[in-house]
């Protein structure tokens, strides 16, 4: 009825009034142009101009020279390459699970009939929208190997001071905890968005059938998150691949190189050594990766995700 | 019956424990905020200092130069927001409102752009921002925004799509133009998602790291998180004056949290987008 109305009118000047049908779509292309024009400028250009980029060894002073495929042969033989990628995986492998894990956690229990879930909602989701940079502050203080706070409540159970944030063995994985902290209250309301919209009759058919709790989860629950965990798992990858701010703030990389990952390195290389080629490529191959990745779990979903109402 | 309460109990008690450990950071940075340096070291460590002193705050205030930091912080995230909001809108009724031709092939592209990381932009912005001789400006940090952003339009869209046509039919046949329907018909209509996407906006902008970084150089242009990292290297293991310095960079957006969080979370439940 709605969009009848709408065509009606739609059609009727198009064919009566050819006129005013262009003045219509000359409107439609004015007021979609602002961000048609912002697209062009700050995405599709600058696409390009990366592109450009990573095929010459400008370093912002020197004249632009063509290289070709130079910097992505000195990428692909550099030691650093292997190193940022295997801390970026190491970050992800624990962040991605941990966050969707403990927002399911949290998403189910909130999803019962207690008392103060807005409450409980409101505290799990803080450290998702406070500053990361204030909050790594406050974890490198949390972390710290002398004085800081869990090392010295681990020490109650008789455990040697840990170096959280200044051993190669543990820097990554104690970002990562970090992460999983400010990430799981986003994962939590997603999820607790997909447990509403759940028809509650698959449960009450259930519950006459005499399955358990556990049963339910496994067979009705679970199965209709996949669509909303397989959204948080393509998003996670794509975010948490760029991840920049908690490493430089926390370890500034370090120690050695342990925890620099790849938009760190693509930083450095181009605003510390200004090699800005070499940096766009860099950027490209994480570009490459993460788009491939993406497109693999699109088509790996038909065997995991289920779409039926 | 009893069986319920006891179940119940339990989740109380395992969600009290998780929220007490995630609160818990909050908790120390304020605790460690208020102590003088022998208290901050000393073993074991107190939770509820005693006797707390308030010297931390005003170090740090000055030592940051926090007013205008703050200041700096909130000119770039309203401008960027007020102006982001209202065209996001007006662009998404264009697509959602509007017939034109090459419509759905135009916002296909524009949602293509969200997958575009932005590492691969950052450097090509940079060269042209410097060009433009927007170093140590706000502009490379407002003006990219109020042009709109994919998201905001894409989730815009999707809430004017459901206002139904009979809305604008109407004021059109009152003689009311596409700007007129948008900017007092549908502008209105469209508050709650309007507040979500502004908060959500806000929040980014306030909390953004390396656009700042990159971008501004000279200390009295610096942003919130900006002047805290700068204090961080200067101070690293004055770790009272970093909670201060800490605690009141944190106070703007967790008072801004608390009034809107409703719409926050609405916001993230509708789209799934954030910033």
């Amino acid at each position: 009825m709605q969009t009848m109305t709408g065509r009606t009118i739609g059609k009727a000047l198009s064919v009566k009034r050819p006129k005013l049908r262009r003045h219509e779509e000359l409107v439609g292309y004015l007021m979609a142009s602002p961000t048609l024009i912002g697209i062009l400028l700050f995405s599709v250009i600058p696409v390009f101009f990366s592109a450009f980029i990573s095929f010459t060894s400008w370093n912002m002073m020197s004249p632009w020279e063509w290289v070709g495929l130079a910097n992505y042969k000195t990428v692909f033989h550099a030691k650093m390459l292997s190193t940022i990628w295997t801390n970026t995986l190491k970050y992800i492998a624990i962040a991605i699970p941990g966050s969707i894990i403990c927002g399911l956690l949290l998403a189910l229990a909130l999803n019962t009939p207690i008392r103060g879930v807005p409450l409980y909602r409101m505290a799990f989701f803080l450290p998702n929208i406070t500053t990361t940079v204030a909050v790594c502050v406050v974890w490198t203080w949390l972390y710290d190997k002398n004085y800081g706070f869990l090392n010295n409540a681990l020490s109650v159970f008789g455990i040697q001071p840990i170096s959280w944030l200044s051993s190669r063995k543990w820097a990554m994985t104690s970002i990562s905890i970090m992460s999983i902290w400010q990430a799981m209250g986003y994962d939590m309301i997603i999820i607790a968005a997909g447990l509403k919209s759940i028809d509650e009759t698959y449960y009450e058919a259930s519950r006459i059938d005499g399955a358990s709790f556990y049963k339910q989860f496994a067979r009705i629950t679970l199965p209709m998150l996949t669509p909303t965990l397989f959204y948080l798992l393509v998003m996670h990858f794509i975010g948490f691949f760029q991840m920049f701010d908690a490493a430089f703030v926390m370890t500034s990389g370090g120690p050695g190189h342990s925890t620099t990952t790849i938009v760190m390195h693509i930083y450095n290389v181009a605003f510390t050594y200004f090699r800005m080629g070499e940096a766009s490529s860099y950027a490209w191959i994480l570009f490459a990766v993460v788009f491939v990745i993406t497109i693999v779990q699109f088509l790996l979903q038909d065997r995991w995700v289920n779409y039926d109402a | 019956m009893r069986k319920q309460y006891l179940s119940h109990g339990l989740i109380h008690l395992a969600l009290l424990v998780v929220a007490v450990t995630t609160l818990f950071p909050f908790v120390w940075m304020l605790s460690t905020s208020l102590k003088d340096t022998a208290l901050v070291f000393s073993y074991p460590p107190k939770l509820i200092p005693n006797p707390p002193t308030w010297v931390n705050y005003m170090d740090a205030w000055q030592e940051t130069a926090m007013t205008r930091a703050m200041l700096n912080s909130m000119f770039i995230a309203i401008t960027a927001t007020a102006g982001n909001v209202v065209i996001s809108s007006m662009v998404a009724y264009s697509f959602a409102k509007i017939d034109f031709r090459a419509k759905n092939a135009l916002f296909l592209l524009i949602l293509a752009t969200i997958m575009v990381p932005y590492q691969v932009t950052l450097i090509p912005l940079f060269v042209v921002f410097k060009q433009f001789g927007w170093i140590n400006t706000y502009y490379p940090l407002i003006v990219p925004a109020l042009f709109g952003t994919a998201s905001n339009v894409f989730l815009m869209r999707q809430y004017i799509m459901r206002i139904p046509d009979a809305y604008r039919d109407s004021a059109y046949i009152d003689g009311c133009g596409h700007i007129g329907i948008w900017w007092r018909i549908i502008m209105p209509m469209s508050i709650p998602m309007i507040v979500s996407i502004a908060v959500l906006m806000f929040m980014g902008k306030w909390n953004d790291f390396l656009g700042p970084m990159l971008y501004l150089s000279s200390p009295a242009k610096m942003t919130v998180p900006l002047v805290l990292r700068k204090f961080q290297t200067q101070y690293s293991t004055k770790w009272n004056m970093l909670m201060a310095a800490s605690c009141i960079a944190l106070a703007p957006v967790i008072i801004l949290y608390m009034f809107s969080q409703k719409y926050i979370i609405g916001g993230i439940m509708l789209g799934g987008v954030k910033g």
